[in-house]
């Protein structure tokens, strides 16, 4: 509500939608405005499982879904660049962050602190047992 | 810069990593009881279910996902029918394998997830890549081979706590397979290379600013008497850069761990583990030997990953195995907490009629179970006692005995309680195969209720007889053991010995400090009973 944003374009998410599940170790996404076949196909031969936005938004709920095993590699445009890094930098998935425009190229290897997150109880009685 | 630069930093990224990441799933082998079952997991599945088959697996399986999987992917699709055309010759399946990563990603994530639906279409290639190795082959003198990798802080963890000694520690399961310490099996396929050089020049490639990750050098000692027997065969690539292939599955001994300050790495030292020189480690497939259903590696999923387990459950369901599905179904759920489902999984198998009295027992404790967890007291304690009536394993009594004194002390029972952890206490010490540490548990819940009965004495006896035999068995910083301390130091502050309690305190929370998962609620439990006592002793 009350958000400053004024132009806002029609979202759009594109991945396959029968493949929800990526068979493969590494997933691609794609954050940028630009977006074609020649794109889509050059950026598939290094990684198959591809997943292309242009809404910030959607692109953080999908990023917010993957699991823990999962390993991400970023393309974001530089209009996305400092917003995405500044609210993903610990995300233990992401492996690598590409910062990409058509004029200029910065890559960055990122490096994350981990900060173990783990909730057991005091259990002083051992628990029921299956048999 | 144009995009085409954009594709070379990712294609070397991508080749950077695969490279680097690709022995996981690793599983080693320790005390936690999920790690354990993991690795028998692994093992059953690629002994038992890949390797030990007499007729060959259909591929077309496999090809037809991969086909649907990749229809927007001409480029996949395209080495897919390659491979589907020499997969009869190994030499050149091999050849394919190393070049082409995307099949050992697949065999790789499916593992990982235990996605059993791609894994029995992969079981053709398993075989395939299996058998291509040199089963006669032996070394005449003793080889070292390397082999660059990157592992996460959480698995270089449990291999640095599981380093082994030249005895093996055993102790027995609920099944009385007897279970050995300190084993590593990667279950993948993999090279290996005699070239420490070059192994150590391919780890400062990758630069590693994040810390969640270890550089790691794994130095795979062969002896000279070990013969690549058709269980665990390795393949020799190419005898002159003396790269070697190991099979899936392969089982290693954890001997040291050190760090090397020169090349910024942690060198792990291993030696294949002989699995035919040891009796022992057999028998752990024995019992499985005999039964080639697949229920039998459904029930262990079902213990290591309950969602995965569920799908194989759906996917097994026939007319002949309904009940034994249904029961599995519904103990997934349960596992899940998802106890609604999980008693209407129960009722459909309460249904099915069975002479059965060891299934009757089970599926009547599983409904105590999650009554239990619903807070239907007395519907649990009525289901627990039916179990026990029809109980004919004596283990299982146990179980359910040790189940229905958790119920009577819910109830406020502890008469009742006590009585309980006494029958299941003796059924354990008169069997042959003492698990000590669930006789270990059993004492300290015995010590629990004689506290809640204000016998502080007898509880305080309970607790530290439980204590030792913990301290015997387990390894020194187990948590079960900072748990122990907490509960006698609990005890002592209730029979007002505050000093001694506040020993015990700072003893227990040295542990829990330790864990490699530390769990801050139960840092902060013990924190503030520290500050309780202190408060009380001024």
């Amino acid at each position: 509500m009350g958000s400053a944003a004024s132009l806002r374009r029609k979202s759009t998410i594109e991945f396959d939608e029968k493949r929800l599940e990526n068979l493969e170790l590494f997933t691609l996404i794609y954050l940028h405005d630009e977006f074609n076949e020649e794109i889509r196909e050059k950026l598939r031969l290094t990684i198959d499982y591809l997943c292309y936005f242009n809404d910030f938004d959607q692109c953080e709920q999908f990023i917010a879904k993957r699991n823990s095993s999962e390993k991400l590699f970023v393309v974001v445009s530089s209009l996305f660049a400092q917003k995405f890094i500044s609210t993903n930098h610990n995300v233990k998935q992401i492996n690598f962050i590409y910062i990409f425009e058509r004029n200029s190229d910065v890559r960055t290897n990122f490096s994350i602190d981990k900060y173990p997150k783990v909730n057991e109880i005091l259990v002083l009685r051992s628990n029921f047992s299956i048999v | 810069m144009n995009f085409d630069s954009l594709i070379e930093d990712l294609s070397f990224d991508v080749k950077l990593s695969e490279r680097f990441f690709d022995l996981q799933p690793i599983t080693i082998y320790n005390r936690s009881d999920v790690d354990h079952l993991s690795f028998v997991f692994f093992q059953l599945f690629l002994n038992e279910f890949c390797l030990k088959s007499s007729s060959s697996f259909d591929s077309t399986n496999f090809f037809e996902i991969l086909r649907t999987y990749y229809q927007t992917n001409a480029n996949r699709l395209e080495q897919i029918e390659h491979l589907n055309e020499i997969i009869h010759s190994s030499k050149k399946f091999l050849r394919f394998y190393r070049q082409n990563s995307f099949v050992g990603q697949i065999l790789q994530k499916s593992l990982q997830n235990f996605d059993l639906k791609i894994l029995f279409s992969m079981r053709f290639l398993i075989e395939n890549l299996h058998r291509s190795s040199n089963s006669e082959f032996h070394f005449e003198t003793d080889e070292i081979f390397y082999r660059s990798q990157i592992l996460s802080e959480e698995t270089f963890g449990k291999l640095k706590s599981n380093i082994g000694s030249s005895n093996f520690r055993c102790f027995s399961f609920e099944f009385n397979f007897v279970f050995l310490g300190e084993l590593l099996s990667i279950n993948n396929f993999f090279f290996a290379n005699q070239n420490r050089a070059v192994c150590l020049g391919k780890l400062r490639e990758l630069n590693l600013s994040d810390k969640r990750f270890s550089r790691i050098l794994f130095q795979i000692q062969i002896p000279r008497e070990y013969h690549f027997d058709k269980t665990r065969p390795i393949i020799i690539v190419n005898s002159h850069e003396k790269t070697i292939f190991f099979s899936i599955g392969s089982i290693f001994r954890i001997d040291q761990v050190v760090f090397d300050i020169n090349n910024d790495c942690s060198i792990v030292q291993l030696t294949i583990f002989d699995q035919q020189t040891n009796d022992q480690f057999n028998d752990l497939f024995a019992y499985f030997n005999s039964k080639k259903d697949p229920l039998v590696l459904a029930h262990l999923l079902r213990q290591i990953s309950p969602q995965s387990a569920q799908l194989f459950y759906k996917h097994l369901l026939n007319d002949n195995n309904q009940l034994e599905c249904y029961i599995g179904l519904g103990l997934c759920s349960y596992l899940q907490k998802d106890f609604t489902q999980a008693l209407e999984y129960f009722h459909r198998a309460l249904e099915i009629p069975t002479e059965s009295r060891f299934i009757q027992s089970s599926l009547h404790n599983s409904m105590g179970l999650v009554c239990a967890q619903l807070n239907q007291i007395h519907q649990a304690d009525e289901h627990f006692r039916k179990s026990l009536e029809f109980s004919v394993v004596p283990l299982h009594r146990a179980a359910i005995h040790h189940n229905l004194a958790l119920i009577s002390s819910e109830k406020g029972l502890f008469d009742e309680e006590i009585f309980h952890y006494e029958q299941a206490f003796q059924i354990r010490t008169n069997q042959s195969s003492t698990n000590q540490l669930k006789i270990a548990c059993l004492i300290n819940n015995l010590g629990i209720a004689h506290a809640d009965l204000n016998q502080y004495d007898k509880a305080l006896s309970y607790l530290k007889q439980a204590l030792e035999i913990r301290l015997k068995h387990l390894p020194e910083y187990h948590v079960d053991i900072a748990k122990s301390y907490a509960n006698i130091g609990t005890v002592y502050v209730k029979s007002k010995d505050l000093h001694v309690a506040l020993d015990y305190f700072k003893k227990a929370l040295l542990l829990f400090q330790k864990q490699t998962i530390q769990s801050n609620e139960e840092i902060q439990a013990i924190q503030n009973n520290i500050q309780i006592v202190r408060d009380k002793l001024n």
